[in-house]
């Protein structure tokens, strides 16, 4: 498919990245000529520099019988503006991006009028998953299926766990519980594990499984901790304000630090529940001061990679809080994972993620499965998609999955049928009307069939 | 450097060359030469068997990535690396004995020069001849052009890469987002236009041997030619005037084609190089169609006409055919044609020299400086196509003329060393620099290289090269740092 991508920041290059290695053909515009440069440089696209706000760029872009335009320049207001001129330049779809929360109240007018066939906004799906973190403060990362039926979530394996040194065979025996071990992250790499896959001290496992079954894994591994009841949250930018009426709304207490005093006395008004701190989140003194050795979760939300690591790092040490880190460079993951640092959050994979399940869900519009949801749970290597069966596949459907034949490095990990979940062992089927979890590494997908050998 | 990535996509070029090859083995299996047939086949079992091990051993990884360093180090390997390769079938069968003999007619081939250093080139067999001819037309578009067009694409920027360090002009655009894509269609362009003017050449009572080497000639705008009289040899102006046309055709930037292909006319008539280089074709036919005339060289208009329009169209997209002597043109007339060995085609042609776009880029930065002179607060960009060029493009250019003129005197030094005459030295490295063909005096239309040194031969051979490429990627190649880690 073709894909204009206005805008060559973060999430724009991201995605025009991840479109490319889907093989789809990609044109950028960006009126920064050293960013319209590097992305040239670096990606197989074709690049445009100037105001992709103007009719004679975008016709020049191939505007005309593209099937998607997706603008993401800084500006909410421009991307409306690109996105109108697009459908009317003869665009098939346009995904605009909005993040001021002013305009979230009016926002079904705007999509409405505008004729977007999506909206994202990166700071609401990056404080979603940092909210839904902090509910099972154990896990690294939860992800949801099937509309919260099913939940996979990342945890790492400690090393004083009694799993250690076990088989994934013997701890499904050991446990009796219906879970599943869907994937393992360990420096040698990443793996799509099977039964006789044994589990290391350091390994980052994610388990699908329903919601109280994965409450009582972590009772019954005495992961549990006590609930999250209060946070700190440093950086009070849009992400925070998100995350910080979210919370409040949970019940939670809520401290944001916040340097500048006019976003404070704004966070003030939006936010009444929580308590507004001015001040320096990287200064010490201060976050002794309102308590960091006390509080339950910290998350570190300012715009500098740099500052939010070295804050998490003084968190960790001196407190038993969860932290939450937000990077924006991919580079600066790995690292901070070493340093000890395990809740990490990337707003531009997030919003790539929901962006690609919706393109894939476009180009398989017309088969018998449809993608609910995508998530990339592993860096960029592991992607869970959830498929909704709407037609009998062949050699699929019906039949017992030991007989299935599937291709390497692909689990099925969840069955939800009639709103119950199955977590399939050899003699489960899937049938009509079922939603499939499948987890795959190194593959992409857009219609189920495409699993079978 | 990644010498890993490199070893790896030259073997994989090498393999593309290897069969390549077949094609002349056909002919020569067609026209029942045994003893060609065998060497092609040898020689290309032999080029294959070798990059087999290569290719084994440089596995690929994901973590793998090219830079533009990578990149020009490719192109410039590969460029020695198919020359020698395409020399082995000359040596081999012993058609051309002399290896710097072989080598000179093989890198004057796939740098699409035409320069020759056969006497007699109807004495080689047809499979020979066909390989000769068919190097222009593999040359012309690009070996790595080729690659990436036929090889599966990565998902990474390498295509850009390569096709950066590949393709003549200032600036590298891509016709679509895919560089594989890209490389697709200008194949498909080049082997249209190619086609289209077999149909024309064999209609026009031309075998169809000698239309399809003819064509593989004019469509590198390389200039080998498969008769010792030349294109003289059918005495036809009907052919003259066909192949007239296409040297001018396939002298255009690719991408006006595309633009005909998806219907953008505005682009095309926008375009000033274009406009400058049809001006500069026009003007020149007319200047020397006077000249010889007034100097009585031809008696009627459409006799000098019929001379002077091929004699420009050959010279200015750097082909390099002749069907008159033009050494014996007054000399108005020749240093005209000398000139527009300098200029020579569009960028994004197929054709050599020092591009279209790249004088026009000059003659307005001159402008510019000018008006500053006159007006030191005036605020003036250089403009191309209704859009100001960047200041790297522009002093990109000024940079490459220096280089240009550098390099031009080093050879000119070199090649004076056979002690030669100053027309004979002095044209010798402009039609080899520019990837021509013939110059003038001893080295004319009716002569050819065989009297230099060997020397000369192998500079000469390097002057192809660095023309081809436009230097700077064959110049990057001798900075330390491409070579050892440490330097970086």
């Amino acid at each position: 498919m073709k894909f204009v991508v206005i805008g060559a920041g973060k999430i724009g290059s991201t995605l025009s990245q991840q479109l490319v290695e889907e093989g789809h053909s990609v044109i950028a515009v960006d009126s920064n000529s050293e960013a319209v440069k590097k992305l040239l440089n670096s990606q197989d696209i074709m690049c445009i520099e100037g105001n992709g706000a103007t009719a004679d760029i975008q016709v020049q872009a191939g505007i005309k019988g593209a099937d998607l335009l997706i603008a993401t320049t800084a500006h909410d207001e421009l991307n409306m503006v690109c996105c109108m001129l697009g459908r009317q330049l003869g665009a098939k779809r346009t995904i605009c991006r909005v993040r001021n929360p002013e305009y979230y109240d009016q926002i079904d007018i705007i999509k409405n009028n505008l004729g977007l066939a999506l909206i994202i906004n990166p700071e609401l799906t990056t404080a979603r998953e940092i909210a839904n973190g902090l509910v099972f403060p154990t896990a690294a990362k939860v992800e949801m299926f099937g509309k919260g039926k099913v939940e996979m979530v990342e945890l790492k394996i400690a090393d004083d766990s009694p799993l250690i040194g076990l088989t994934l065979a013997e701890i499904y025996k050991r446990l009796r519980l219906k879970f599943l071990i869907c994937a393992v992250q360990r420096e040698s790499g990443t793996f799509i594990p099977s039964g006789d896959f044994v589990l290391h001290a350091g390994d980052r496992i994610n388990i699908a499984a329903s919601h109280s079954d994965i409450e009582r894994f972590f009772r019954e591994n005495g992961l549990v901790k006590n609930k999250i009841k209060s946070v700190m949250i440093v950086g009070g930018g849009k992400i925070g304000y998100y995350l910080a009426k979210m919370l409040s709304s949970m019940g939670m207490r809520v401290k944001v630090i916040e340097k500048d005093y006019t976003r404070c006395t704004e966070l003030c008004d939006e936010v009444p529940k929580a308590t507004i701190i001015h001040g320096d989140g990287t200064d010490q003194e201060l976050l002794l001061d309102e308590g960091i050795k006390e509080v339950d979760a910290f998350v570190a939300l300012s715009g500098l990679d740099e500052e939010n690591i070295i804050m998490s790092l003084y968190a960790k040490n001196n407190s038993g809080a969860k932290t939450i880190t937000k990077i924006n460079r991919d580079s600066y993951v790995d690292m901070a994972r070493m340093l000890g640092l395990d809740t990490i959050v990337m707003p531009k994979l997030l919003t790539t993620g929901t962006i690609l399940s919706y393109v894939r869900s476009l180009e398989n519009a017309s088969s018998e499965s449809r993608i609910e949801s995508l998530y990339h749970i592993v860096g960029n290597k592991v992607e869970a998609i959830e498929f909704n069966i709407k037609e009998n596949i062949p050699h699929l459907t019906g039949i017992p999955l030991k007989d299935v034949r599937i291709k390497k490095n692909i689990l099925i990990c969840a069955i939800i049928r009639k709103r119950q979940v199955i977590i399939p062992n050899g003699s489960d089927t899937v049938e009509l009307d079922d939603s499939v979890i499948i987890v795959t590494k190194d593959q992409r997908f857009s219609e189920l069939r495409d699993i079978l050998e | 450097m990644n010498k890993k990535i490199v070893l790896h996509s030259l073997a994989q070029i090498a393999l593309i060359e290897a069969g390549l090859m077949l094609l002349p083995a056909a002919v020569a299996l067609y026209y029942g030469e045994t003893k060609t047939l065998q060497v092609f086949l040898i020689v290309a079992a032999c080029v294959a068997a070798l990059q087999v091990p290569i290719i084994l051993l440089t596995k690929i990884k994901d973590t793998d990535n090219m830079n533009f360093r990578d990149g020009v180090a490719i192109a410039v390997s590969a460029w020695i690396v198919i020359s020698l390769f395409g020399a082995l079938p000359f040596y081999v069968s012993g058609e051309i004995p002399n290896f710097c003999n072989a080598f000179f007619e093989s890198i004057s081939g796939f740098t699409t020069t035409g320069s020759s250093i056969l006497t007699d080139m109807e004495a080689l067999t047809k499979g020979m001849q066909f390989w000769r001819c068919f190097t222009h037309w593999v040359g012309g578009m690009g070996v790595l052009v080729l690659t990436v067009a036929i090889l599966p694409s990565d998902k990474k920027s390498s295509s850009l890469q390569l096709m950066r360090a590949e393709c003549p002009g200032p600036t590298v655009e891509k016709l679509v987002p895919k560089g594989k894509s890209s490389a697709l269609i200008l194949y498909v362009i080049y082997a249209v236009l190619t086609l289209i003017m077999i149909i024309f050449l064999v209609f026009g009572g031309m075998p169809l041997y000698d239309s399809v080497c003819t064509a593989f000639g004019t469509a590198g705008t390389g200039g080998f030619g498969i008769k010792n009289a030349g294109l003289g040899f059918y005495n036809s102006a009907y052919i003259e005037g066909v192949v007239t046309v296409f040297m001018i055709m396939f002298g255009i930037n690719f991408n006006m084609y595309y633009f005909i292909v998806i219907k953008r006319f505005s682009d095309i008539f926008k375009n000033s190089e274009l406009k400058l280089y049809l001006g500069t074709i026009i003007v020149s036919i007319g200047l020397i169609c006077a000249n010889t005339m007034a100097y009585g060289v031809y008696g009627s208009f459409s006799k000098a006409f019929r001379y002077s329009s091929f004699q420009v169209g050959s010279i200015m997209t750097s082909t390099g055919f002749a069907t008159a002597d033009f050494d014996q043109w007054p000399e108005f007339s020749k240093v005209i044609l000398v000139l527009l060995m300098f200029i020579g085609a569009c960028a994004g042609s197929t054709g050599g020299g020092f591009k279209v776009s790249r004088v026009l880029i000059l003659v307005r930065t001159a402008k510019r400086n000018l008006r500053k002179l006159l007006h030191p607060k005036s605020v003036n960009v250089v403009k191309s196509d209704d859009k100001s060029l960047n200041l790297e493009t522009v002093h990109g250019v000024s940079g490459y003329l220096i280089i240009y003129i550098l390099i031009f005197f080093v050879s000119l030094l070199i090649i004076s060393l056979n002690n030669l005459d100053f027309t004979t030295s002095f044209t010798s490295v402009t039609t080899c620099f520019n990837n021509i063909g013939p110059g003038l005096n001893k080295v004319g239309p009716m002569c050819n290289f065989s009297q230099l040194s060997d020397l000369s031969k192998y500079t000469l051979s390097l002057d192809m090269l660095l023309g081809r490429l436009e230097c700077i990627p064959v110049l990057m190649m001798f900075a330390p740092s491409m070579w050892i880690k440490k330097l970086y």
